[in-house]
């Protein structure tokens, strides 16, 4: 008996049941290795970006003579749709030019979607021959692994860096460690418009899954990350929860195997407002004050970098010559040569104005004398100029004295956040904090000496910092040195800006991993995104808040991804919860500094304590406090904060103190002037 | 199958040094569907069934907004001489046919559909035949089984003898089996098919379909070519001056060849206006329809449908004015699916 039509179709119902679409191929439009065309039902839930499964007609032989399906795994990038109306005008005539009687047609013209999608894999890889005629299918997780070659990695270096998705199905994509972080290829680009929050909160995201997610090697000394804070509150509240994360989000948390949790580890560093006591930060509220930590540096944290403070006409070759005889024979010496007028240990800035002064009597004692140790006078004049002023340049940032404090160079630990807040302070200074945090970095993962094996360095706006107009700072050179060199240092460095064409292109060429967000399209149509397929190029400048595109060396092809919101409080939900306080007085900054080391310190105590004291004397004795942690002892901080105090002045008597006040006009003296005289 | 047996033959023919000659004209000249070829006109006579018998025309309203049409019958054909064998060409014909369904709107497969490629030839059958006709055992050897065109039509004296006059003979025989094809397949359709709202619109006369279908089932055809006239010039200039959505009186045709009429009812539409140019049956359709009382009391509705079916239009097919957007695409579904020349030239001689 001849089996019914309906039979038939319900069989081939069944056999092609997940199949969405077909491969098509003609002579103006073949298909090749690298590329393929297909068609599907105006339903099918394909699109740019959705990641394709062609199982060929024909199967083919493997190396060991098997009979095996040809499978190929590719992303579309293209996608057009038309129905069989050869001209515009036909449609016109057809609707006798009303658009109302369109909708009387008795039918339907038939519309195809046709699609061309790039290769990501080819089963087997070898020979590498153009795409066969077959059945589309969607491609599941075990096929998203498979298509991104993430199966090789995925459980031992993968990082989750989000789901690509399509309609309901969710596959998480894995980066790879290796790739990531070194040693193999390293560092990530972020591209994107602002005010999206995309470029903060991949970073954010990606560093909560390289923390719950990178493994170790056998001596691996883990991983930390260094964060500058440029903008507001950007990265203020790292370690707060985030206020409401919706269900979804949680379930894309549970996918990806990550915990919706904020930093467990981390650590503020801003340096002081000018008044030298209020920390230049957003983040004073008392509440979360524990772990915000002064940045304040003296002369000889910084001498290697003044370079950084001085712009191309003052470092000449003679001012560069005297700047390196001043760092070889003049810093912080131990052995005091009076050849040299070394009559005591350089360590802060009021030691070498003192110095400068000495060395300029001593060369206008001499008439005559043009130079002094083969100086030239203007040049150590223009030196002396140029560095004594660097004070007030980054006032807060670099005091007179020696007092330091800074962060925990050699004992960095695993999976900790530094967060350096330089949000407040003038670019000058956040240029001289970048250079000496990323130089003091490379220098100790060089002698491995930091505390961990790697570290993320993040930094934003880097067009601002690494621009690529003919401009060569001392900063865009160290950008360049841990963009080339960094993998194998284990420094690694994420980098975000609005736009890539504005950044360096060895820099932005040297990163291993590029994500962009929504982008604009006159930055898209820059010379470095040609080889971005147009319509990858138009979803970009659409694309929703939460999805990325990304470029990573195991995808051959651009891939879409879907990432939750990191579980950390955003900077807005921050600032309303922990409002910033308003700068304090002298004194109840002291208290809120002490408090900072141990709630428990009473307010009372702490100004009974200062009460009197030089400030400056208090400032050096809470500095001594903060870096002697581990010397506090049973005193605790408080009491090692008061042992350090210096001998509080005597108590002026008020005849000593009082100073009348300017003498003031009254009517008795306009009245009685007279008989004075 | 058939050209890859033909193939075999050639070689070895060609072996034994028999003079064939491939056809290696322009591959497109003769390998085309369905191509408008202008016949001789035919007169013929007609009943009106209408108005008293007195002949007229008459604006439709078309009060519904929806085509009650919703299955389409077209066949598609295509031919080319593959070879001469001496002088006699061989022909080659593909034809196919297919019924399609509407649902909410859009077209689509229901399975019914036929494809069939022959060849055609002269060959000895009577024994009276000349004596180059060829021998079908030659064929059958090969597989292959080839359709007969050395025959005397109705009122010839003489076999086909010029390579001409086998062109022609092919022709028919290639129209004649792709008729047969789609009458086929409408008595399927009934059977499978058929209910009682289903209407099937039929791409051509009504002639070839079943006189058990005729009865039953709500069958339309609508012929586009007018090469049988079926008034005087009187009456065919009215015909000819309808304007858009206007037809003529219903009448039962009759061939001045057969006795009786024939068993439907026919009436002239104008689909689309010519707007004072092109040729003068512009837009200008006949429909046919089963003889039945029934179906001559809905002649207007199913004019207003078939004017409804104007939209879309069945553009860039070249017979756009007269052809319904549905049978359009029943065409390109066969179209799609029938082989293109550069398949079967390989096929044939590899």
């Amino acid at each position: 008996m001849q089996p019914s039509l309906e039979s038939i179709e319900d069989e081939l119902k069944s056999v092609y049941d997940k199949a969405v679409g077909r491969v098509i191929a003609t002579e103006k439009n073949p298909n090749t290795a690298q590329s393929f065309s297909f068609w599907t039902n105006l339903d099918s839930p394909v699109g740019i970006g959705t990641i394709v499964k062609v199982v060929a007609d024909r199967q083919v032989f493997d190396k060991k003579g098997n009979k095996v399906d040809r499978v190929v795994y590719g992303i579309v990038t293209e996608g057009i749709s038309y129905t069989d109306l050869a001209a515009p005008i036909h449609d016109f005539i057809s609707s006798e030019g009303n658009p109302q009687y369109s909708h009387s047609a008795q039918t339907e013209r038939p519309e195809i979607r046709y699609y061309t999608a790039s290769t990501l894999k080819m089963i087997p890889e070898e020979p590498i021959q153009p795409v066969s005629i077959g059945s589309i299918y969607l491609a599941d997780d075990d096929d998203i692994k498979e298509s991104l070659r993430m199966d090789s990695y995925a459980h031992k270096t993968g990082i989750p860096v989000g789901l690509y998705t399509n309609g309901d199905n969710y596959s998480p994509v894995y980066l790879d460690s290796r790739f990531l972080l070194g040693p193999e290829a390293a560092h990530l680009n972020v591209t994107g418009v602002s005010g999206l929050a995309t470029k903060t909160s991949i970073v954010q995201f990606l560093l909560t899954s390289i923390f719950q997610h990178h493994k170790d090697d056998k001596d691996d000394e883990g991983v930390a990350a260094v964060l500058f804070n440029v903008k507001g509150p950007d990265l203020l509240f790292l370690d707060q929860p985030a206020v409401e994360l919706s269900d979804e989000e949680l379930e894309m948390y549970r996918k990806l195997k990550l915990k919706p949790e904020p930093f467990e580890n981390v650590e503020y560093y801003a340096p002081y407002k000018a008044d030298k006591i209020n920390l230049n930060t957003l983040r004073t509220n008392e509440e979360i004050s524990h772990n915000v930590k002064p940045l304040s540096w003296n002369l000889t944290d910084i001498f290697d970098y003044v370079n950084v403070l001085m712009n191309k006409d003052d470092v000449d070759a003679k001012a560069d010559g005297f700047l390196q005889f001043m760092k070889e024979k003049i810093i912080n010496q131990d052995k005091l040569d009076s050849h040299y007028l070394l009559h005591k240990k350089i360590q802060n800035f009021n030691d070498l104005n003192e110095w400068f002064q000495r060395v300029l009597n001593d060369t206008e004692e001499g008439e005559g004398k043009s130079s002094w140790r083969g100086h030239a006078i203007p040049t150590i004049r223009k030196v002396h100029n140029r560095l004594t002023n660097i004070t007030y340049r980054c006032e807060g940032l670099v005091g007179n004295d020696s007092d330091s404090s800074d962060l925990p160079w050699g004992e960095f630990k695993d999976r900790t956040i530094y967060v350096i807040d330089v949000a407040g302070v003038s670019p000058l200074g956040q240029d001289l904090v970048f250079t000496r945090a990323v130089e003091k970095l490379r220098e100790l993962l060089e002698k491995k000496a930091l505390g961990v094996k790697k570290v993320v360095v993040f930094v934003d706006e880097l067009n601002k910092y690494a621009s690529n107009d003919g401009g060569n700072s001392y900063l865009k050179q160290t950008l360049l040195e841990i963009s080339e060199r960094g993998r194998y240092l284990g420094l690694v460095l994420f980098s975000a800006q609005q736009f890539k064409s504005q950044v360096n292109k060895r820099i932005v060429g040297n990163c291993g991993t590029s994500v962009y967000g929504r982008m604009d399209m006159d930055e898209l149509s820059t010379q470095g995104y040609s080889v971005m397929p147009s319509s990858i190029k138009a979803e970009l400048t659409t694309l929703e808040k939460g999805k990325l595109l990304i470029r990573h060396p195991h995808f051959n092809q651009y891939i879409f991804v879907k990432f939750p919101r990191p579980p950390i409080m955003t900077s807005q939900d921050g600032i309303d919860k922990f409002p910033a306080v308003p700068e304090r007085s002298f004194e109840d900054a002291m208290v809120y500094n002490l408090r900072r080391l141990d709630k428990n310190i009473k307010a009372n105590d702490v100004k009974e304590a200062i009460y009197d004291v030089d400030q400056d004397a208090v400032r050096k004795a809470l500095c001594k406090t903060e870096l002697n942690s581990k010397n506090w002892g049973k005193q605790g901080a408080f009491g090692y904060f008061k042992s350090k105090l210096t001998q509080k002045a005597p108590r002026s008597s008020f005849e000593e103190s009082y100073s009348p006040s300017p003498k003031r006009t009254t009517i008795d003296d306009l009245l009685y002037d007279d008989d004075d005289d | 199958m058939l050209l890859k047996n033909f193939s075999q033959y050639i070689k070895e023919q060609r072996q034994e040094g028999k003079n064939i000659r491939v056809n290696r004209s322009n591959p497109n000249e003769d390998f085309d569907f369905a191509k408008y070829q202008p016949q001789e006109t035919e007169y013929a006579e007609a009943q009106i069934v209408e108005n008293n018998g007195e002949f007229c025309t008459k604006k439709i309203k078309v009060n519904t907004s929806q085509s009650k049409f919703n299955y389409f019958l077209d066949g598609i054909e295509k031919k080319r001489i593959l070879i001469y064998y001496n002088f006699i060409p061989f022909t080659y014909g593909y034809m196919s046919a297919v019924i399609m369904k509407r649902t909410d709107k859009k077209m689509h497969s229901i399975g019914l559909e036929r494809a069939e490629e022959n060849l055609y030839l002269p060959f000895k059958f009577n024994g009276d035949e000349p004596d180059f006709y060829l021998d079908v055992e030659d064929f059958n050897n090969y597989n292959i089984n080839p359709i007969n065109i050395g025959i005397k039509a109705k009122g010839e004296s003489d076999y086909p003898l010029m390579p001409e006059e086998f062109e022609k003979k092919a022709h028919s025989a290639i129209q004649e089996n792709r008729r047969h094809m789609e009458s086929t397949m409408a008595n399927e359709w009934a059977v499978e098919f058929k209910n009682f709202d289903d209407w099937l619109y039929v791409d051509g006369g009504l002639t070839n379909i079943s006189s058990d279908l005729m009865k039953k089932a709500n069958v339309v055809g609508v012929i586009k070519s007018h090469n049988v006239q079926y008034f005087d010039y009187e009456k065919l200039c009215q015909i000819y001056n309808i304007k858009k959505g206007e037809r003529s009186c219903v009448f039962r045709p009759k061939r001045r060849f057969k006795n009786t009429p024939e068993k439907v009812f026919s009436w002239y539409l104008r689909l689309h206006s010519d707007k004072n140019y092109g040729k003068m049956d512009f837009g200008i359709i006949r429909i046919e329809i089963p003889d039945r009382e029934d179906l001559l009391s809905k002649v207007d509705e199913i004019s207003s449908w078939i004017l409804l079916e104007a939209n879309p239009i069945a553009f860039p097919e070249s017979r756009w004015d007269r052809m319904i957007y549905p049978i359009k695409y029943c065409e390109d579904y066969l179209k799609c699916k029938a082989p293109s020349w550069t398949v079967l030239e390989s096929l044939a001689f590899g």
